[in-house]
Protein backbone atom coordinates (compact mmCIF):
# COMPACT_ATOMS: atom_id res chain seq x y z
CA UNK A 1 0.00 0.00 0.00
CA UNK A 2 1.32 3.54 -0.52
CA UNK A 3 0.31 7.41 -1.12
CA UNK A 4 0.85 9.20 -4.41
CA UNK A 5 1.05 12.74 -2.07
CA UNK A 6 1.55 14.89 -5.66
CA UNK A 7 0.11 13.61 -8.78
CA UNK A 8 -2.57 15.56 -11.19
CA UNK A 9 -5.16 12.96 -11.87
CA UNK A 10 -7.36 15.69 -14.09
CA UNK A 11 -4.80 14.95 -16.70
CA UNK A 12 -4.87 11.67 -16.43
CA UNK A 13 -7.48 8.63 -17.72
CA UNK A 14 -9.01 6.09 -16.02
CA UNK A 15 -7.30 3.10 -17.14
CA UNK A 16 -4.67 5.00 -14.95
CA UNK A 17 -7.00 4.77 -11.35
CA UNK A 18 -6.74 0.97 -12.53
CA UNK A 19 -3.32 0.70 -12.47
CA UNK A 20 -2.66 2.70 -9.31
CA UNK A 21 -5.34 0.82 -7.37
CA UNK A 22 -4.12 -2.66 -8.61
CA UNK A 23 -0.68 -1.38 -7.34
CA UNK A 24 -1.78 -0.56 -3.87
CA UNK A 25 -2.25 3.13 -3.75
CA UNK A 26 -4.81 3.98 -1.31
CA UNK A 27 -4.70 7.99 -1.15
CA UNK A 28 -3.64 10.63 -3.42
CA UNK A 29 -3.10 14.65 -2.93
CA UNK A 30 -3.66 16.91 -6.36
CA UNK A 31 -1.83 19.96 -6.37
CA UNK A 32 -3.87 22.50 -8.45
CA UNK A 33 -1.17 23.07 -11.43
CA UNK A 34 -0.28 24.44 -14.57
CA UNK A 35 -2.48 22.72 -17.94
CA UNK A 36 0.04 23.19 -20.44
CA UNK A 37 -1.40 26.45 -21.28
CA UNK A 38 -2.23 29.93 -19.65
CA UNK A 39 -5.84 30.02 -18.64
CA UNK A 40 -7.66 33.06 -19.75
CA UNK A 41 -9.96 34.16 -16.81
CA UNK A 42 -10.58 33.73 -13.10
CA UNK A 43 -14.02 31.87 -14.42
CA UNK A 44 -11.67 29.12 -15.33
CA UNK A 45 -10.08 28.50 -12.60
CA UNK A 46 -12.89 28.37 -10.51
CA UNK A 47 -14.33 25.63 -13.07
CA UNK A 48 -10.74 24.21 -12.25
CA UNK A 49 -11.49 24.35 -8.54
CA UNK A 50 -14.85 22.39 -9.24
CA UNK A 51 -13.37 19.65 -10.92
CA UNK A 52 -10.84 19.65 -8.34
CA UNK A 53 -13.00 19.71 -5.19
CA UNK A 54 -16.16 17.89 -6.44
CA UNK A 55 -15.30 15.47 -9.71
CA UNK A 56 -11.97 13.76 -9.47
CA UNK A 57 -12.50 13.03 -5.67
CA UNK A 58 -15.70 11.16 -7.06
CA UNK A 59 -13.84 9.71 -10.13
CA UNK A 60 -11.34 8.31 -7.76
CA UNK A 61 -13.23 7.15 -5.11
CA UNK A 62 -14.77 4.47 -7.91
CA UNK A 63 -10.79 2.82 -7.35
CA UNK A 64 -11.14 2.45 -3.72
CA UNK A 65 -8.47 5.86 -3.95
CA UNK A 66 -9.24 8.70 -1.32
CA UNK A 67 -8.18 12.16 -3.43
CA UNK A 68 -7.35 15.14 -1.44
CA UNK A 69 -6.33 18.15 -3.57
CA UNK A 70 -4.31 21.73 -2.89
CA UNK A 71 -5.55 24.79 -4.59
CA UNK A 72 -3.39 28.17 -5.85
CA UNK A 73 -2.75 29.89 -8.68
CA UNK A 74 0.57 27.67 -10.26
CA UNK A 75 3.57 29.77 -10.37
CA UNK A 76 3.77 29.34 -14.51
CA UNK A 77 0.56 31.89 -14.40
CA UNK A 78 2.34 34.02 -11.78
CA UNK A 79 3.87 36.55 -14.14
CA UNK A 80 0.72 39.01 -14.36
CA UNK A 81 0.15 39.63 -10.31
CA UNK A 82 -3.23 41.67 -11.17
CA UNK A 83 -4.76 37.97 -12.72
CA UNK A 84 -3.01 36.07 -10.11
CA UNK A 85 -5.02 38.55 -7.14
CA UNK A 86 -8.44 37.26 -8.09
CA UNK A 87 -7.35 33.54 -8.94
CA UNK A 88 -6.62 33.70 -5.36
CA UNK A 89 -9.42 35.46 -4.29
CA UNK A 90 -11.74 32.50 -4.86
CA UNK A 91 -9.67 30.23 -3.02
CA UNK A 92 -11.43 30.89 0.29
CA UNK A 93 -14.88 30.07 -0.96
CA UNK A 94 -13.24 26.42 -1.63
CA UNK A 95 -11.77 25.70 1.35
CA UNK A 96 -14.84 24.10 3.24
CA UNK A 97 -14.43 21.08 0.87
CA UNK A 98 -13.30 18.36 2.80
CA UNK A 99 -10.94 17.45 0.42
CA UNK A 100 -9.00 20.75 0.80
CA UNK A 101 -5.79 20.34 2.56
CA UNK A 102 -4.28 23.53 2.03
CA UNK A 103 -2.09 25.80 -0.67
CA UNK A 104 -0.62 24.50 -3.94
CA UNK A 105 1.13 24.06 -5.26
CA UNK A 106 2.76 27.44 -4.83
CA UNK A 107 6.58 28.40 -5.66
CA UNK A 108 8.47 29.94 -8.30
CA UNK A 109 9.54 28.59 -12.17
CA UNK A 110 11.86 31.45 -13.63
CA UNK A 111 12.07 33.00 -10.40
CA UNK A 112 11.04 36.66 -11.33
CA UNK A 113 9.62 39.59 -8.60
CA UNK A 114 6.15 39.08 -10.08
CA UNK A 115 6.31 35.38 -9.58
CA UNK A 116 7.66 36.10 -5.64
CA UNK A 117 5.31 38.35 -5.34
CA UNK A 118 2.50 35.97 -5.91
CA UNK A 119 4.05 33.45 -4.02
CA UNK A 120 4.05 36.20 -0.78
CA UNK A 121 0.12 36.66 -1.32
CA UNK A 122 -0.44 32.48 -1.35
CA UNK A 123 1.78 32.29 1.71
CA UNK A 124 -0.41 35.22 3.07
CA UNK A 125 -3.16 33.21 2.49
CA UNK A 126 -2.36 30.26 4.10
CA UNK A 127 -1.00 31.95 7.38
CA UNK A 128 -4.00 33.64 7.49
CA UNK A 129 -6.45 30.23 7.11
CA UNK A 130 -4.25 28.46 9.30
CA UNK A 131 -3.38 26.56 6.06
CA UNK A 132 -0.79 23.68 4.77
CA UNK A 133 1.35 24.60 2.02
CA UNK A 134 2.91 22.08 -1.04
CA UNK A 135 5.84 24.21 -2.99
CA UNK A 136 6.72 23.88 -6.36
CA UNK A 137 10.36 24.22 -6.72
CA UNK A 138 11.49 25.18 -10.47
CA UNK A 139 12.58 23.19 -13.08
CA UNK A 140 16.64 22.29 -13.98
CA UNK A 141 18.69 25.05 -13.85
CA UNK A 142 16.45 27.66 -11.84
CA UNK A 143 16.02 25.22 -8.90
CA UNK A 144 19.06 25.82 -6.58
CA UNK A 145 18.30 29.42 -6.67
CA UNK A 146 14.54 29.24 -6.84
CA UNK A 147 14.95 27.09 -3.75
CA UNK A 148 16.82 29.12 -1.63
CA UNK A 149 14.40 32.15 -2.60
CA UNK A 150 10.97 30.43 -1.58
CA UNK A 151 12.64 29.28 1.92
CA UNK A 152 13.31 32.59 2.39
CA UNK A 153 10.21 33.86 1.63
CA UNK A 154 8.38 31.24 3.90
CA UNK A 155 10.62 32.08 6.64
CA UNK A 156 9.44 36.04 6.58
CA UNK A 157 5.79 34.48 8.15
CA UNK A 158 6.30 33.64 11.56
CA UNK A 159 2.79 31.93 11.60
CA UNK A 160 3.78 29.38 8.86
CA UNK A 161 5.46 26.31 11.07
CA UNK A 162 8.12 24.53 8.43
CA UNK A 163 6.67 21.35 9.97
CA UNK A 164 3.95 22.16 7.74
CA UNK A 165 5.20 22.99 5.12
CA UNK A 166 6.10 20.35 1.99
CA UNK A 167 9.00 21.20 -0.35
CA UNK A 168 8.53 19.07 -3.20
CA UNK A 169 10.60 18.11 -6.45
CA UNK A 170 13.86 18.22 -4.33
CA UNK A 171 17.40 16.90 -5.83
CA UNK A 172 20.67 15.94 -4.49
CA UNK A 173 21.75 19.47 -4.26
CA UNK A 174 18.69 20.97 -2.52
CA UNK A 175 17.66 18.23 0.00
CA UNK A 176 19.84 18.77 2.51
CA UNK A 177 19.19 22.20 2.23
CA UNK A 178 15.22 21.69 2.71
CA UNK A 179 16.06 19.46 5.59
CA UNK A 180 18.20 21.60 7.07
CA UNK A 181 15.57 24.56 7.40
CA UNK A 182 12.63 21.96 9.21
CA UNK A 183 10.86 21.53 5.78
CA UNK A 184 9.66 18.01 4.76
CA UNK A 185 11.30 17.59 1.64
CA UNK A 186 9.45 15.67 -1.16
CA UNK A 187 10.99 13.77 -4.55
CA UNK A 188 9.29 13.40 -7.55
CA UNK A 189 10.20 10.76 -9.37
CA UNK A 190 9.93 12.16 -13.29
CA UNK A 191 11.22 11.14 -16.32
CA UNK A 192 14.30 13.63 -17.69
CA UNK A 193 13.82 16.52 -15.34
CA UNK A 194 13.49 15.41 -12.12
CA UNK A 195 14.50 12.19 -9.71
CA UNK A 196 14.89 8.34 -11.44
CA UNK A 197 13.55 5.91 -8.40
CA UNK A 198 16.99 5.11 -8.05
CA UNK A 199 18.58 8.82 -7.14
CA UNK A 200 15.04 8.84 -4.87
CA UNK A 201 16.33 5.53 -2.69
CA UNK A 202 19.87 7.20 -3.29
CA UNK A 203 18.85 10.61 -1.16
CA UNK A 204 17.15 8.56 1.53
CA UNK A 205 20.12 6.28 2.29
CA UNK A 206 22.49 9.72 2.49
CA UNK A 207 20.13 11.68 4.18
CA UNK A 208 17.49 9.22 6.07
CA UNK A 209 13.81 9.11 5.94
CA UNK A 210 12.59 11.36 8.33
CA UNK A 211 10.78 14.65 6.90
CA UNK A 212 10.88 13.14 3.77
CA UNK A 213 8.57 11.36 0.68
CA UNK A 214 8.17 10.43 -2.57
CA UNK A 215 5.70 11.09 -5.39
CA UNK A 216 4.80 10.52 -9.04
CA UNK A 217 3.91 14.53 -10.08
CA UNK A 218 2.05 12.52 -12.88
CA UNK A 219 0.35 14.85 -15.66
CA UNK A 220 -0.41 15.43 -19.14
CA UNK A 221 3.63 15.43 -20.13
CA UNK A 222 5.60 11.73 -20.48
CA UNK A 223 5.27 10.77 -16.75
CA UNK A 224 4.30 7.50 -14.84
CA UNK A 225 1.32 7.25 -12.11
CA UNK A 226 3.14 4.34 -11.19
CA UNK A 227 6.69 5.69 -10.24
CA UNK A 228 6.32 5.51 -6.28
CA UNK A 229 5.11 2.10 -6.87
CA UNK A 230 8.68 1.29 -8.72
CA UNK A 231 10.45 3.20 -6.34
CA UNK A 232 9.20 0.72 -3.56
CA UNK A 233 10.64 -1.88 -5.65
CA UNK A 234 13.81 -0.55 -5.90
CA UNK A 235 14.19 0.07 -1.82
CA UNK A 236 13.23 -4.21 -2.01
CA UNK A 237 15.77 -4.66 -4.73
CA UNK A 238 18.32 -2.86 -2.91
CA UNK A 239 17.07 -5.04 0.29
CA UNK A 240 15.78 -2.07 2.62
CA UNK A 241 13.57 -3.50 5.51
CA UNK A 242 9.38 -3.20 4.65
CA UNK A 243 9.37 -0.82 7.34
CA UNK A 244 11.48 1.21 5.69
CA UNK A 245 9.67 0.96 2.12
CA UNK A 246 6.17 2.04 3.89
CA UNK A 247 7.61 4.99 6.17
CA UNK A 248 8.68 6.64 3.15
CA UNK A 249 5.91 5.98 0.81
CA UNK A 250 3.00 5.47 3.24
CA UNK A 251 3.60 6.47 6.79
CA UNK A 252 5.58 9.30 6.23
CA UNK A 253 2.82 11.10 3.66
CA UNK A 254 0.26 9.85 5.89
CA UNK A 255 2.27 11.60 8.96
CA UNK A 256 2.53 14.77 7.01
CA UNK A 257 -0.84 15.29 5.65
CA UNK A 258 -2.84 14.57 8.43
CA UNK A 259 -1.78 17.71 10.20
CA UNK A 260 -4.21 19.14 7.78
CA UNK A 261 -7.43 17.95 9.43
CA UNK A 262 -8.86 16.47 7.23
CA UNK A 263 -6.18 13.99 5.16
CA UNK A 264 -8.02 10.29 4.97
CA UNK A 265 -6.86 7.64 3.65
CA UNK A 266 -8.55 4.38 5.23
CA UNK A 267 -9.89 1.70 2.92
CA UNK A 268 -12.02 2.81 0.23
CA UNK A 269 -14.47 0.32 -0.97
CA UNK A 270 -13.53 0.37 -5.07
CA UNK A 271 -16.60 -0.52 -7.36
CA UNK A 272 -15.39 0.51 -10.86
CA UNK A 273 -16.32 -3.07 -12.66
CA UNK A 274 -12.88 -2.64 -14.84
CA UNK A 275 -10.73 -3.53 -11.99
CA UNK A 276 -11.51 -7.11 -12.39
CA UNK A 277 -11.38 -7.49 -16.33
CA UNK B 1 24.15 -3.53 -17.52
CA UNK B 2 22.05 -0.36 -17.19
CA UNK B 3 24.61 1.94 -16.39
CA UNK B 4 27.06 0.22 -18.72
CA UNK B 5 23.81 1.32 -21.66
CA UNK B 6 23.85 4.87 -20.20
CA UNK B 7 27.58 5.41 -20.58
CA UNK B 8 27.35 4.35 -23.78
CA UNK B 9 24.70 6.53 -24.48
CA UNK B 10 26.66 9.32 -23.66
CA UNK B 11 29.98 8.37 -25.64
CA UNK B 12 27.22 8.04 -28.42
CA UNK B 13 26.14 11.26 -27.96
CA UNK B 14 29.81 13.13 -27.43
CA UNK B 15 30.42 11.36 -30.53
CA UNK B 16 27.87 12.42 -32.43
CA UNK B 17 28.22 16.57 -31.55
CA UNK B 18 31.97 15.32 -32.92
CA UNK B 19 30.37 14.42 -36.20
CA UNK B 20 28.42 17.63 -36.33
CA UNK B 21 31.04 19.76 -35.96
CA UNK B 22 31.34 21.98 -39.24
CA UNK B 23 33.99 21.03 -41.70
CA UNK B 24 36.47 23.96 -42.54
CA UNK B 25 36.18 23.92 -46.28
CA UNK B 26 39.14 22.72 -48.08
CA UNK B 27 41.57 25.09 -49.84
CA UNK B 28 42.63 24.79 -53.21
CA UNK B 29 46.64 24.53 -53.40
CA UNK B 30 49.10 27.68 -54.81
CA UNK B 31 51.35 26.89 -58.03
CA UNK B 32 53.95 26.86 -55.61
CA UNK B 33 53.06 23.92 -53.08
CA UNK B 34 53.50 20.41 -53.69
CA UNK B 35 50.59 18.18 -54.67
CA UNK B 36 49.70 17.08 -51.43
CA UNK B 37 47.10 15.09 -50.42
CA UNK B 38 45.96 15.72 -46.86
CA UNK B 39 44.78 13.23 -44.43
CA UNK B 40 40.79 13.20 -43.44
CA UNK B 41 42.36 13.56 -40.09
CA UNK B 42 44.43 16.73 -41.37
CA UNK B 43 41.68 18.32 -43.09
CA UNK B 44 38.92 18.02 -40.37
CA UNK B 45 40.60 20.58 -37.59
CA UNK B 46 37.34 21.32 -36.16
CA UNK B 47 36.14 24.96 -35.45
CA UNK B 48 33.44 24.09 -32.30
CA UNK B 49 30.68 26.59 -31.56
CA UNK B 50 29.02 24.95 -28.72
CA UNK B 51 25.86 26.57 -27.20
CA UNK B 52 26.21 26.54 -23.75
CA UNK B 53 24.40 23.47 -22.87
CA UNK B 54 27.05 21.44 -24.80
CA UNK B 55 29.49 23.08 -22.83
CA UNK B 56 27.99 22.70 -19.76
CA UNK B 57 27.55 19.03 -20.21
CA UNK B 58 31.20 18.43 -20.79
CA UNK B 59 32.42 20.00 -18.20
CA UNK B 60 29.77 17.49 -16.27
CA UNK B 61 31.50 14.86 -17.92
CA UNK B 62 34.49 15.77 -16.18
CA UNK B 63 33.24 15.72 -12.76
CA UNK B 64 32.05 12.31 -13.49
CA UNK B 65 35.72 11.25 -13.75
CA UNK B 66 37.28 13.29 -11.37
CA UNK B 67 37.56 10.68 -8.63
CA UNK B 68 35.75 13.06 -6.23
CA UNK B 69 32.50 12.06 -4.09
CA UNK B 70 29.02 13.97 -4.52
CA UNK B 71 28.70 13.25 -8.21
CA UNK B 72 25.09 14.19 -8.93
CA UNK B 73 25.00 17.08 -6.37
CA UNK B 74 28.23 18.87 -8.74
CA UNK B 75 27.26 17.80 -11.54
CA UNK B 76 23.20 19.39 -10.60
CA UNK B 77 25.06 22.97 -9.16
CA UNK B 78 27.13 23.37 -12.31
CA UNK B 79 24.24 23.30 -13.81
CA UNK B 80 22.13 25.82 -11.68
CA UNK B 81 22.03 29.66 -11.98
CA UNK B 82 24.19 31.03 -9.47
CA UNK B 83 22.73 34.08 -9.49
CA UNK B 84 20.54 34.95 -6.06
CA UNK B 85 18.30 37.99 -6.70
CA UNK B 86 14.71 37.45 -8.66
CA UNK B 87 14.92 38.47 -12.24
CA UNK B 88 13.02 41.35 -13.22
CA UNK B 89 10.62 39.59 -15.62
CA UNK B 90 10.30 36.13 -17.01
CA UNK B 91 9.74 35.90 -20.80
CA UNK B 92 9.90 32.38 -21.08
CA UNK B 93 8.28 29.61 -19.17
CA UNK B 94 10.82 26.79 -19.79
CA UNK B 95 14.16 25.87 -18.44
CA UNK B 96 16.75 24.42 -20.58
CA UNK B 97 18.27 22.60 -18.36
CA UNK B 98 21.95 24.28 -18.25
CA UNK B 99 22.73 27.71 -16.99
CA UNK B 100 23.37 30.54 -19.96
CA UNK B 101 25.86 32.95 -18.64
CA UNK B 102 25.04 35.19 -21.49
CA UNK B 103 21.32 35.10 -21.40
CA UNK B 104 18.63 36.76 -19.78
CA UNK B 105 20.22 34.81 -15.83
CA UNK B 106 23.30 37.11 -16.22
CA UNK B 107 23.68 40.05 -14.12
Amino acid sequence: MYIDPHIHMVSRSTDDYVRMARAGCAAITEPAFWAGYDRSSPAGFNDYFRQLTDFEPRRAAQYGIRHHTWLCINPKEAEDPVFAREVIALIPSFLANRNVLGIGEIGLNKNSRNELQVLHEHLQLASDHGLMVLVHTPHLEDKLKGTRLIMDAIASFPKLDPGRVLIDHVEEHTAKLVLDRGFWCGMTLYPDTKCTPQRAVDIIEMYGAERIWMNSAGDWGNSDPLAVAKAQMEMRRRGHLEALVRKVTFDNPNTFLSQSGRFDCTPLRPTAPELVR
Amino acid sequence: MEHRARVLDVAAFLDRLDRAQPQPQPQAPSPSSSQQARSPSQQSSPSPIEDFRVAAFRKAVAILGDGQTDRARRVLELLSDPSTEPIAAAHSKGATGAFDPKGAHAS
